[in-house]
């Protein structure tokens, strides 16, 4: 998955268009940046990539770019 | 953040929590009297909250607890957290509550959309109650919209409902062994509170017999009304399942008495086939007819009521679960 297709899995989970979100933008300002959103980072990754991280480790993350780089480790 | 469980000091916080954060003059911000019926039990109470290091509150996780063994069978009912830098802490709270409770099962019907959700992404599916209703023959009917009017002949078996008023009536024929043989366990001071101690609410309760040998089966009802007219509604059962399946001319009977629309019950665990053969209809999205269940406000409109991933068929889940049959308006 390239890096723009995290982004736009990411802006589905945030409930935003792709275009509306920047790497730099903190997670936290997002109103839907909150359980559900992580649970659905959670089973993105277990799809796609085949892992299952903790949720505290995916909550962690305080940037979109954190998000990315998150999924690509 | 802090997450604890609420006292008796708390209550006043987490009622102001609810008024700002949940909805604006909810009851349970209002009431305390039935904020205290809903979240406490035998001088316990079974709310949590969280809070930061300014002491405010950030999240509210209220508990029914149906028994007071150490491994308690338990229903979630309201949660709430706001935006914090911690998008888990309504997660945290679920695991603060099962590591304090160490309950067996936590099933409640009324999940919203956000918990479906959680559900599904926790791998489960989340199940919805079924909606069983008997109609009353009327010619006309103020409540249900009714397009096809399908009444089941019932048959006319040996059942005797036999009304009990009081707790010490109700609890001198039942047994702990009957009560712990359900999932989930509801104990008698469960029933004692929920039923005969209710602040609000008044509800009926019968014993049902059948010559043939099933005995003691207890059916909770409550009438609910709608400006000249009223429904049956049934919000517990303890007993043997098949007896429902012999109850049509006895409802019909208290239907008259009462002067009711329908009976409706919403359940989990029964076997279908016992109610259709009890001369209850299944509402389902075939069903043209709409058999309100939401009173205040009165909606006419269908309503399907959701619980989490029951695997485990013997769990029985009814309408007066959980925080469900509650006064919306003071």
């Amino acid at each position: 998955m390239s890096d723009k297709e995290k982004r736009i899995k990411i802006a589905e989970i945030l409930e935003v268009e792709e275009n509306e979100i920047s790497e730099d933008d903190l997670l936290r300002d997002y109103d839907t940046w909150d359980s559900v959103a992580v649970l659905s980072v959670i089973a993105l990754m277990d799809e796609y990539f085949d892992k299952l991280p903790h949720a505290s480790e995916v909550a962690e993350c305080k940037t979109i770019k954190d998000l990315i780089e998150f999924m690509n480790e | 953040m802090r997450i604890f469980r609420g006292r008796k000091e708390d209550v006043g916080r987490a009622m102001e929590f609810i008024g700002e954060h949940w909805k604006h003059n909810h009851i349970l911000a209002l009431s305390r009297e039935l904020f205290e019926w809903q979240y406490s039990r035998k001088g316990k109470y079974y709310f949590y909250l969280a809070e930061d290091d300014k002491k405010k509150i950030c999240g509210f996780y209220g508990i029914v607890c149906y028994n007071g063994t150490d491994h308690p069978d338990i229903a979630g009912s309201m949660w709430k957290v706001i935006k914090t830098d911690n998008p888990i802490l309504g997660m945290e709270m679920t695991l603060y509550v099962k590591k304090d409770l160490n309950f067996r099962t936590n099933f409640a019907p009324g999940l919203n959309e956000k918990a479906r959700k959680i559900t599904e992404l926790r791998g489960g599916t989340p199940k919805k109650l079924n909606h069983f209703y008997r109609l009353n023959d009327m010619e006309k009917y103020e409540i249900a919209l009714i397009r096809t009017k399908k009444i089941i002949p019932a048959k006319k078996e040996d059942i005797q409902f036999e009304r009990i008023s009081t707790y010490s009536e109700f609890s001198k024929n039942i047994s702990v062994k009957m009560l712990k043989e359900k999932i989930p366990y509801k104990d008698e001071d469960y029933y004692k509170q929920r039923f005969f101690e209710h602040p609000v609410y008044q509800y009926i309760c019968f014993r049902l017999s059948a010559s043939d040998g099933d005995e003691n089966s207890f059916l909770f009802m409550r009438r609910v009304r709608h400006g000249g007219s009223s429904v049956l509604r049934i919000v517990d059962f303890i007993g043997n399942d098949t007896i429902l399946g012999k109850i049509g001319s006895q409802l019909d009977k208290l239907m008259l008495q009462y002067q009711c629309e329908y009976v409706e019950f919403y359940c989990l665990g029964i076997d279908p086939e016992i109610l259709l053969s009890g001369g209850f209809s299944l509402r389902d999205e075939n069903d043209k007819n709409i058999i309100p269940h939401y009173f205040e406000p009165f909606e006419r409109k269908n309503i399907d009521i959701y619980t989490g991933n029951i695997d485990d068929a013997r769990y029985h889940m009814f309408i007066g679960d959980s925080d469900q049959d509650r006064p919306s308006i003071l």
